[in-house]
């Protein structure tokens, strides 16, 4: 745990405002926390997840690379992801702190 | 040598065994096997399915159909089951004036009382008045809360359609109670008295799921009062709520005339049997009763419906006049069936009572030589009708190690619950009673609001878990289960039947707990109670405790814990009970089909 503050991590590169805020929403209306960090350098969705997804000290992370975004968490490393899309941003938004909640996905 | 194979046509299995008889009349068990029964029992297309459970049985020890020397039927008991529900309450709600549902996320906490008024008519109100804004999905969270923290003073709560609560709720500058998730936002009346009330995280409301609380805000006289117990009634266990008062709004319980069943035992008495007054004095006056000659419902009325369905269902398959079907046991169930409220404003449900009824019909006599003589024909082998049923079951039952004379089966069937009793003398006492598998899945998915008969017939049949982890299950009975590859995503969180199979997720917000409640009272209610009718009527002087040894055989007893719940139950009589072992490598299966074969030998000898 590098981190005590329980939050999301969602690493974003070359994507919209909009997008952002939409997911931001969907985790906020769920109650959780969570952390942007803007990328310069150019990485794969799935990376850019897999890398938020370890600096969460909830273990969860999503990546938004443009308009694509993939969900996953630390256990899923090298696996299939949770949640991938792109459309219904805030309802991956929301999904991602429903799996942190341990509450089904809607 | 000779190769004998008995068959039993049950209501949804087909089942055969195959015997060998040496010279001496040694009788051998060489295979056996089950299908799926093919048509109505006693019905020609059997036959498919008997053919082909031969083919299976005979392919085990290498042999085909040809190499038998006679096929012995069973004399089926002429039952046949039905099941029917209806319910006798209803809610209604008229001119919408209750939201009482369970959003995730409602906003903010508290009560908050005003009039209802859209969000872009606030700013036109005057400052003297307290309101309830109304918050269509056309607007933004950004946009609601902006309004709102300008109006602030005159604003004490929010229902909005959206699943926008807590991100309004974060924007504003004084916490108010929002409901959010209202899925018909439209329909509710503008410019009324409105309560809005949203209890602390983990807590349920308390003011308005009160008929007193909801007179208190609204200024309710003691007739009013009583109106609003509807209301209140259910909005019980709710996180959040609104209530609005128009002036002939009015929340109802409607008691759909049920109607009245007409009993009538062989010695032309006729008992009248109200619904209302619930299945437990429907059962005692039933069991008071003699042997039943028929049942009738009321014309006209709900259960007169009911059981017309019924008979007119019957009187199709077996291909007989509806004047001639005749109801010979009838099992009724309360229940508490989970219903959509008409006039619903964010789809809530409201738990309505409803009896459920199996039927049994008896017919003259099933057409088994016809399915004989069809059977006959397309194999070549000689086929006999041969014994009764209950006989079969006995004789097949007594191969449980550890059983002796006199004897009593419980055949926990699918259409049926029947009972013989077998004694030293070789009498035999039977009886057919309505009620079993298929009336356990239909109160299984009607009670859980499932509306999906094959995933009720898995609840039934397997035990559930809750998917805690992508990692891990928790099993009902608190066992934990871990997965070396992560579980499907669209499990996660959810209550999933555990299947041989496969897992199957149940997609309601329905907990572990109520599922494996509501299937063990339903499983109760129908085989224990089944269990104590039936071995009352075929006991020494009636009394269950004059039956030494109850084997339990068919497809029900293969059950995870209906042979258990029966078990505790008997033992209260000092009842030796427990799961038949068909010679003893068969379970619970097979006892009519083995029996079929022993007294093919006793008749050789």
């Amino acid at each position: 745990m590098n981190q005590s503050k329980p939050e999301i991590v969602i690493m974003a590169c070359q994507t919209s405002k909009e997008i952002l805020k939409e997911i931001l929403a969907g985790i906020e209306e769920e109650q959780l926390f969570y952390k942007v960090i803007w990328m310069e350098r150019q990485m794969d969705v799935q990376q850019l997840a897999t890398e938020a997804a370890k600096q969460s000290s909830l273990d969860v992370g999503i990546g938004v690379f443009q308009r694509n975004v993939v969900v996953t968490c630390r256990q899923l490393e090298g696996k299939q992801p949770l949640l991938k899309g792109d459309n219904g941003y805030r309802r991956l938004g929301i999904n991602a702190a429903r799996y942190i909640k341990k509450n089904p996905f809607v | 040598m000779k190769l004998i194979a008995g068959v039993d046509i049950g209501n949804s299995t087909t089942e055969v065994c195959i015997g060998q008889m040496d010279l001496e009349g040694h009788i051998q068990f060489c295979s056996s096997a089950s299908v799926n029964t093919t048509g109505t029992k006693g019905t020609v297309s059997n036959v498919i399915g008997i053919e082909k459970a031969l083919a299976i049985a005979l392919n085990k020890i290498d042999k085909n159909i040809s190499h038998l020397t006679e096929i012995r039927l069973n004399e089926a008991a002429p039952v046949i089951g039905d099941t029917a529900m209806e319910t006798i309450t209803e809610t209604i709600i008229t001119e919408s004036t209750m939201i009482g549902h369970n959003p995730y996320t409602p906003g903010g906490e508290g009560i908050g009382i005003g009039i209802t008024i859209p969000l872009d008519k606030i700013c036109f109100t005057n400052c003297n008045e307290q309101y309830i804004v109304l918050i269509p999905e056309t607007v933004t969270y950004e946009e609601a809360a902006r309004v709102i923290n300008q109006n602030i003073d005159k604003i004490n709560g929010a229902i909005v359609q959206a699943d926008e609560g807590v991100l309004i709720n974060n924007r504003l500058k004084k916490k108010i109670p929002i409901v959010d998730e209202v899925q018909f936002i439209e329909k509710i009346p503008v410019g009324m008295k409105a309560v809005v009330e949203v209890a602390a995280q983990g807590k349920t409301i308390k003011q308005l799921s009160n008929p007193y609380g909801i007179a208190s805000i609204f200024g309710l006289d003691a007739e009013e009062t009583k109106y609003v117990m509807h209301v209140a009634k259910s909005l019980i266990g709710n996180r959040s709520a609104v209530v609005i008062r128009t002036p002939k709004g009015e929340v109802k319980e409607r008691v759909i005339p049920a109607g009245a069943l007409f009993i009538q035992d062989t010695n032309r008495t006729i008992v009248k049997c109200n619904i209302d007054e619930g299945a437990q004095s429907i059962m005692e006056k039933i069991n008071a009763l003699g042997i039943i000659e028929d049942i009738n419902g009321e014309p006209g009325t709900n259960v007169g419906g009911m059981l017309n369905k019924m008979k007119d269902g019957l009187a199709e398959l077996t291909d007989r006049k509806m004047e001639d079907i005749k109801i010979q046991d009838l099992l009724a169930v309360d229940t508490m069936v989970p219903l959509d409220v008409k006039g619903a404003l964010a789809g809530e449900v409201s738990m309505e009572k409803a009896v459920a009824i199996a039927a049994m019909v008896k017919a003259d006599k099933l057409p088994m030589e016809k399915v004989a003589q069809t059977l006959e024909e397309k194999t070549g082998i000689k086929v006999m009708v041969a014994g009764v049923e209950a006989v079969m079951a006995s004789l097949g039952a007594l191969t449980t190690p550890g059983t002796k004379l006199p004897i009593a089966v419980l055949d926990l069937g699918g259409g049926s619950t029947d009972a013989a009793l077998l004694d030293e003398n070789g009498t035999v006492r039977s009886v057919h009673l309505a009620g079993a598998g298929q009336f356990i899945t239909m109160l299984i998915d009607s009670e859980l609001g499932l509306n999906n008969l094959s995933l009720a017939e898995e609840v039934k049949k397997n035990p559930v878990a809750k998917v805690e982890s992508l990692f891990h299950i928790r099993m009902e009975t608190g066992e934990v289960i871990f997965y070396e590859k992560p579980l499907a995503p669209k499990l996660f969180g959810k209550v999933v039947v555990i299947t041989e199979k496969e897992m199957i997720p149940i997609d309601k917000k329905i907990s572990m707990e109520k599922i494996v409640h509501v299937r063990q009272k339903v499983k109760r209610k129908v085989f224990v109670q089944n269990a104590i009718r039936a071995l009352g009527k075929i006991a020494p002087l009636e009394n269950i405790r004059n039956i030494p040894n109850v084997v339990l055989v068919g497809g029900s007893a293969l059950d995870f814990e209906i042979p258990e719940l029966i078990m505790e139950e008997l033992s209260n009589f000092n009842v030796l009970a427990g799961r038949g072992n068909i010679r003893r490598t068969e379970g619970p299966r097979n006892a009519v089909a083995t029996g079929l074969i022993m007294s093919f030998a006793e008749g050789q000898i």
